[in-house]
């Protein structure tokens, strides 16, 4: 991310927490001379202020603020889980605004971890609390295996390949003489 | 005709939109300690606007629980659990342990039915919220507001107050297109009204009951007649 304009404005941003800094110091910070440069650098301080990232002090001078990060889907059910302790997949939704499959796959996750029960009546209950949200690496896990499949696969093809190129040539090579 | 269905939505009636100018008002005094109080009889929907709120912006939420009342420990306890620190066994490391953790990240910490504890709770929830910076909610039935208003000190700290209301006719139309997409005219979710006295849950159960009949009748079109019977099959069930 550094690498990116935006980035670099972050970093001079963060560099600087809590102070009121003016555009023409950010410019001569990345080393942003030329008139050109400097309007790329304008069109990017606004975006900036659009999403609000940063407070606008007076003209051309800014602070930072931060990225008001939303929270995950999962973080939301997390919560929500946690604050009634027996929720309904319809509660989920209701509080998180996800997707059915989403939300039953989430507690099938949690289900296997024994951090829920369902319970008769298709409620879940929390049953093991552990305050921080339980990261699914399984989903992750599989994508690597498979990719790490297919980049086996493609090597063996590309070799398979190579040897037949490898072939032919000599085939070709045997009919020129 | 396709089968209508209750759809989970969350519906931001005006005690909802409220709340959330409330949290707003809020923040805009960071920096310092703070209390709201969201009070209102039960049925309004108070602990479910909370706990939407808190799930969509990272905040604490706790419910008293009785058991607590006869010691501050295991509420500062549960408090410092909810931060992500190990809770120490005495009174004074875990309120130091809460506020010092706070200190660094205050987030809206919501207490729900705080008029189950003693009204003592109050000055140990003001020092907490002084010491952290952090707004504290406090969540209860209408005697909670008689409880703050009588300690003089959490009284001039609390910066908000929002009493739920009743749901209003407006609110229960919205819930009825937003929830099962039927369109109820104004005579009819004033029907629903007036046999739930605005208690959100009673007219949660009467549009349940409602999607049944228009279901069974195979219709969109609610009538007042329709209306009649889902209040008086929920009456049945009381």
């Amino acid at each position: 991310m550094e690498g990116t304009l935006a980035g670099k404005i972050r970093k001079v941003f963060l560099d600087h927490p809590d102070e009121n800094l003016q555009v023409q110091f950010i410019a001569e910070e990345l080393d942003m001379i030329a008139d050109a440069e400097k309007q790329i650098l304008y069109r990017a301080i606004k975006d900036f202020y659009k999403r609000d990232e940063i407070k606008r002090i007076s003209v051309g001078v800014y602070r930072y603020k931060g990225l008001g990060k939303k929270p995950e889907l999962r973080q939301i059910m997390w919560a929500a889980l946690r604050s009634k302790k027996t929720v309904t997949v319809d509660y989920l939704i209701e509080m998180s605004k996800a997707k059915e499959d989403y939300v039953r796959e989430w507690l099938r996750f949690l289900k296997r971890r024994k951090i829920i029960k369902k319970n008769s009546n298709s409620s879940y209950t929390l049953i093991n609390d552990s305050v921080r949200m339980p990261v699914n690496n399984e989903k992750a896990e599989k994508c690597r295996r498979i990719r790490q499949k297919k980049k086996k696969a493609l090597e063996a093809i590309d070799e398979i390949l190579k040897t037949a190129l490898d072939a032919r040539m000599a085939v070709a090579e045997m009919d020129d003489e | 005709m396709e089968q209508i269905k209750l759809k989970p939505v969350f519906v931001k009636t005006r005690n909802v939109r409220n709340f959330e100018v409330m949290m707003d008002g809020l923040a805009l005094s960071e920096g310092e300690g703070r209390l709201g109080i969201v009070y209102g009889r039960a049925g309004r929907g108070k602990p479910r606007t909370s706990q939407w709120y808190q799930a969509n912006n990272g905040c604490i939420y706790l419910r008293m629980i009785t058991v607590w009342r006869t010691s501050e420990l295991y509420f500062l306890q549960m408090l410092c659990r909810e931060v992500g620190v190990l809770p120490p066994y005495r009174k004074g490391p875990a309120f130091t342990a809460f506020t010092d953790k706070m200190r660094s990240d205050p987030r809206p910490v919501f207490l729900d039915e705080m008029e189950k504890l003693p009204k003592f709770f109050l000055d140990l929830v003001r020092d907490l919220s002084d010491e952290s910076k952090a707004p504290f909610i406090l969540i209860g039935e209408d005697e909670l507001l008689g409880y703050m208003r009588q300690n003089r000190k959490v009284w001039s700290r609390t910066f908000q107050q929002l009493q739920f209301d009743p749901i209003e006719i407006k609110d229960i139309i919205i819930f009825a297109t937003e929830t099962a997409g039927l369109k109820l005219t104004p005579q009819v979710a004033k029907l629903f009204y007036l046999s739930s006295e605005g208690d959100f849950r009673i007219v949660k159960r009467d549009i349940l009951n409602l999607v049944q009949i228009a279901n069974a009748k195979g219709t969109t079109e609610v009538t007042e007649d329709m209306a009649k019977i889902a209040i008086k099959t929920g009456l049945a069930g009381r």
